[in-house]
């Protein structure tokens, strides 16, 4: 019984020797991630959201962390974006790749002529150059040392794959927009002969109670009439 | 005026008012279309991967340097493969369907906890080869880092790999310590540049 003992501890040293060494060696393996996309630029109208899916793979034999960056020319137009490291996982194909969505908004770009203020009675002439937001799309691996911190000296390596990515911002022209006014006037005509309905009601109220008041008097003065003749 | 005149008009204004909202805001009245039409569409597909060495995915490491005033000191695993091959390698997978280009930069000079650096021009790379051997990739062909991104191996094609070697120099008087810093990788399809 003791053997059997002695003979599982032994088992036990050899694996938990075992961890060690993999708990060494694993830093020292080989990291990589890939990106797939379908859409090099894109046309939006200014003040727009618009979103764009990326997809991310993974087709080396450890499993990766891996996020997705826009490069700095395009920082100033986004919104929202995934900002989580996803685990890709070791063998994912590009047939598989997983898909993973950003978006952005385009700012204000193009002037416009206002009668009232930044944004009532305007026209949009257009004249001005279309603005080209020109950048890259990036799939950064997050390495281990990023999770845990790196003591040794030296340089530490980071990679990522990148796709280029064109955002134009289209101008939309338009004539002078009057809706504002229109609407203007529509209110006050609107409320103008919700007074006068109003007044009319009202005038035909006093009418009708006169001339119930009225027709009420008639009948009583004919009641006293009738009562005298009596 | 005649009061139902007056609302006549209010309602007149009224209405027309709407109608002129509701043109104005309306883009496009579509008439009867003549033509026939039918749809075509394609969708043109990039990807692309690479793997980094288990030794440059652990980063790149000088060791200990205790003679100062040395240039162009190895990095550790420059010449540890066969054939005193580089150990420091990227991989464009099978799974890609173009050539990558491949750029790299550093973050900043490599410096220590207190600050003292070692500038960016003193530490290089040299690339730009698909095969490994005791001559390449040369120390001839190297280059100084910056912190922009700039070539370090173009058109490497797929199911390739790009063999990277770096080197330090370490000046006269440069102050003790451990120093570190940040090299980026960065592979985009091939044309795209840095």
């Amino acid at each position: 019984m003791k053997k059997k003992v002695k003979i599982k501890r032994g088992w036990m040293n050899y694996f938990l020797v075992g961890i060690f060494l993999f708990m060494i060696i694993f830093p020292f393996v080989s990291a990589g991630v890939g990106i797939k996309w379908d859409k090099e630029s894109t046309m939006v109208p200014e003040k727009t959201k618009t979103c764009l899916t990326y997809f991310i793979y993974n087709p080396w034999d450890n499993n990766v962390y891996a996020k997705i960056e826009l490069s700095e020319e395009l920082q100033d137009i986004i919104k929202s974006q995934e900002n989580e490291a996803k685990l890709i996982p070791s063998g994912t194909s590009s047939a598989e790749a997983i898909p993973v969505e950003f978006c952005f908004k385009t700012p204000k770009i193009y002037e416009r002529d206002c009668w009232i203020g930044d944004s009532l009675i305007c026209k949009q002439e257009c004249n001005e150059e279309m603005k080209i937001y020109s950048g890259e799309v990036l799939v950064r691996e997050v390495s281990e040392s990023e999770f845990t911190g790196s003591g040794s000296g030296g340089s530490a390596t980071q990679m990522s794959v990148s796709a280029p990515l064109k955002v134009r911002v289209k101008c939309v022209a338009h004539e002078r927009n009057y809706s504002f006014i229109y609407a203007v006037i529509a209110v006050i005509a609107a409320i103008l002969l919700a007074i006068n309905i109003i007044k009319e009601k009202r005038k035909y109220k006093n009418v009708k109670k006169k001339k119930e008041d009225g027709e009420e008097n008639e009948k009583s003065s004919d009641k006293k009439k009738s009562k005298k003749k009596k | 005026m005649d009061k139902r005149i007056y609302n006549g008009i209010l309602i007149g204004i009224l209405v027309i008012s709407l109608a002129l909202l509701f043109f104005s805001n309306v883009n496009a009245i579509t008439g009867r279309a003549t033509e026939g039409s039918t749809y075509s569409n394609v969708t043109i597909e990039k990807y692309l991967a690479i793997e980094m060495s288990p030794n440059l995915s652990a980063g790149i490491d000088f060791g200990t340097i205790e003679t100062l005033g040395v240039d162009n000191y190895n990095a550790t695993e420059n010449y540890n493969g066969t054939s005193n091959s580089t150990l420091y390698w990227i991989t464009v997978s099978e799974d890609s369907n173009t050539a990558v280009d491949l750029c790299t930069r550093a973050n900043a000079p490599m410096a220590n906890a207190g600050g003292a650096e070692i500038p960016l021009v003193n530490e290089s790379f040299a690339s730009n080869v698909t095969v490994s051997d005791l001559n390449d990739p040369s120390l001839s062909n190297a280059i100084d880092y910056t912190t922009n991104y700039q070539e370090g191996h173009f058109d490497v094609p797929v199911g390739n790999t790009s063999y990277w070697r770096f080197w330090l120099d370490a000046p006269l008087g440069q102050e003790t310590g451990n120093y570190n810093n940040t090299i980026y990788f960065q592979g985009s399809n091939v044309g795209s540049g840095c």
